[in-house]
């Protein structure tokens, strides 16, 4: 038996809840955590190895403070394959919230006492270190998140969709709900890979997986607006999970 | 010959076909009418216009496996489908099969009915036909396709985006089907267009339609005629899509597209699939699928390197409308197109191809 490939699974700033999806993982936790030798997850074990090579490293979260940049790099030089876990790690998803805002009004409404407050805009992995993956997703997608961990243990290109969440909504032959029912669903502006879950079972997608390669933001926005929705509530939707990000630039562009 | 049913023979003929076939018929699904499987009468709907996806997800599944192989060192070994039964994709438990769509045929492809498949479809199932026969013999479509039997039914209600008479597919059929319904009101006019229909329709004792009634059949199809609202003008239309590329029709379209790429799902001639490798935690375990794809994605027409033959979105709006209104033509000989308007219907953003095609007319 050949020797498993090492598997790093490491945390910044986030839920942990990616982790967790990896834990409770539909009857195939087993098959994927022993496929692998895994050598730092803390959320899943006792004993951790820290500053060792590894054959894959998933990063969960985003850089919040100046410290978590120096464990990123040290990260990416320990590693061959570098992928994201989840939103926060791929565009820092909610933490993004707080970017078009002051450091410091932020700081105020959570900590009283700011003398060892260091916290620095919320700036997504691949802004730090050239990631080779992006798995997003509030939490990460498991078809997804399967088949990189696959194709990482042969060496091969996992397949990742860069299109809408609208492509498997049909495969799956659900009713349209945003023509339908003129719900708000970000699904034709947001990345597939979860199986459009959401709409799926009649709730309207959320972007939680961010915006798709080449999306129409301003067309969307505006059949949004068609259908009732304020400008503000327009805005919360395209930046609750994306924060800032230059796809959905001319719909979140307020200057 | 065509014949003559009452209510309580089509309801016995249904009855029969739900218990020999898989049944596919239109089923309630939340607001709207979709192809679902039918275990009992109950569950099928009779007032609808027309399904949410056309039936060709029955025979080019959105997802499915074509063959699995063994990777030891040197050597590979091929597993086909037909031996594991198309079962591989449900045997994971993954979010994929909860979906109907994506349900695997369980064992070798089994006998089915589809019902209610309106005329305007059939003649999308003719035209997927000679794409997955003529060209290239596709096994995988094939083996499903020759063992449904299509249950036509006329249509006597037209949707705002209904415009099969446009183009002569609709809203009465000729032939494609093996059996054919038509609502007189009291009484159903029942046809057969193959040697699967006429066994069927064998088994019962049914009266010989009268020309009286021959004549109600025509009638029933005049008065739909005379429902649409919708119009394409077809004449030309293979020189007159492609005459303007660049006239503002088309900037102004692909200016609301939001490349989501439900038009060419909805379609029932689209055919666009793509091949992807799927592992396994098992390093030696493989399996080759396909699955749909569309023009209207980016990278539907990236090659090496990234280069991108369509990286602006109007030109692949352009290749969609084009392909349907012109390109098919001399690839098939068919315009790929049927006047179903789901592409028209289910974009979220009313990109409307009748439009286009007035603009570039001029009219």
């Amino acid at each position: 038996m050949a020797e498993k490939k090492k598997l790093g699974i490491f945390k910044l700033t986030s839920c942990a809840g990616c982790q967790m999806r990896l834990l409770y993982y539909q009857h195939r936790e087993l098959e994927a955590l022993t496929a692998y030798d895994i050598t730092y997850f803390k959320m899943g074990k006792r004993d951790n190895l820290e500053n060792i090579k590894v054959d894959v490293a998933l990063i969960e979260g985003c850089v919040t403070n100046s410290e978590q940049i120096d464990e990123l790099k040290r990260i990416r030089e320990n590693s061959t394959i570098l992928a994201t876990l989840g939103g926060c790690a791929t565009r820092s998803s909610l933490w993004g919230l707080k970017n078009n805002k002051p450091e410091k009004e932020i700081e105020e409404k959570a900590y009283k006492d700011l003398s060892t407050i260091h916290s620095i805009k919320a700036i997504p992995v691949n802004d730090v270190v050239k990631v080779d993956y992006l798995l997003p997703g509030c939490p990460v997608g498991e078809d997804e998140m399967t088949e990189f961990l696959q194709s990482a243990l042969v060496g091969r290109r996992p397949f990742i969709k860069p299109h809408s969440v609208c492509v498997e909504c049909k495969m799956k032959g659900n009713l349209c709900i945003l023509v339908a029912k003129k719900e708000p669903c970000m699904g034709p502006v947001t990345a597939a890979g979860c199986g459009a879950l959401c709409p799926t079972n009649g709730r309207p997608c959320y972007n939680c997986r961010g915006p798709m390669i080449a999306a129409n933001a301003p067309a969307l926005a505006k059949e949004f607006k068609k259908n009732g929705l304020s400008d503000e509530e327009i805005y919360l939707k395209f930046t609750a999970f994306s924060g800032l990000s230059k796809v959905y630039e001319e719909v979140t562009d307020r200057a | 010959m065509p014949k003559i049913m009452d209510e309580k023979e089509l309801q016995s003929l249904l009855g029969l076909l739900i218990k020999e076939y898989r049944f596919i018929g239109p089923v309630r699904k939340d607001l709207e009418t979709g192809f679902g499987e039918i275990k009992s009468l109950k569950e099928l709907v009779k007032d609808y216009t027309n399904t949410i996806e056309p039936p060709k997800y029955l025979f080019l599944t959105p997802q499915e496996t074509l063959f699995s192989y063994e990777m030891k060192k040197e050597e590979i070994t091929i597993t086909k489908t037909e031996e594991q039964g198309h079962a591989a994709l449900g045997d994971r438990p993954s979010l994929w099969s909860e979906g109907i769509a994506v349900e695997p045929l369980q064992g070798k492809a089994i006998q089915q009915v589809i019902f209610g498949v309106r005329p305007c479809d059939v003649h999308g199932i003719r035209m997927m036909d000679k794409v997955f026969k003529e060209d290239f013999d596709d096994t995988y479509y094939q083996s499903k396709r020759n063992k449904t039997i299509i249950f036509s039914v006329t249509c006597t209600s037209v949707s705002d985006y209904c415009f099969c008479q446009s183009w002569g597919t609709g809203p009465s059929l000729k032939d494609g089907f093996d059996l054919l319904l038509t609502d007189l009101g009291d009484r159903y006019l029942i046809e057969t267009g193959s040697k699967e229909g006429n066994e069927i329709i064998g088994k019962m004792r049914l009266r010989d339609a009268t020309p009286m009634e021959l004549k109600q059949k025509a009638a029933v199809i005049k008065a739909t005629e005379a429902k649409f609202t919708r119009k394409l003008n077809i004449k030309d239309i293979q020189q007159i899509m492609i005459s303007q590329p660049e006239h503002p029709t088309w900037k102004d379209k692909a200016d609301r597209c939001l490349s989501c790429g439900n038009c060419t799902s909805v379609c029932p001639t689209c055919y666009c699939f793509d091949v992807q490798e799927k592992g396994d935690y098992n390093p030696s375990n493989m399996e080759r699928y396909r699955l749909w794809d569309s023009c209207q994605l980016l990278e539907y027409s990236q090659v090496a390197l990234g280069g991108n033959f369509r990286r602006e979105r109007i030109s692949r709006l352009k290749q969609f409308m084009m392909h349907k209104l012109s390109f098919s033509y001399p690839q098939y000989g068919d315009f790929h197109c049927v006047g179903c308007g789901r592409c028209i219907k289910w974009c979220p953003t009313s990109i409307d191809l009748t439009e286009v095609a007035k603009d570039l007319r001029g009219e």
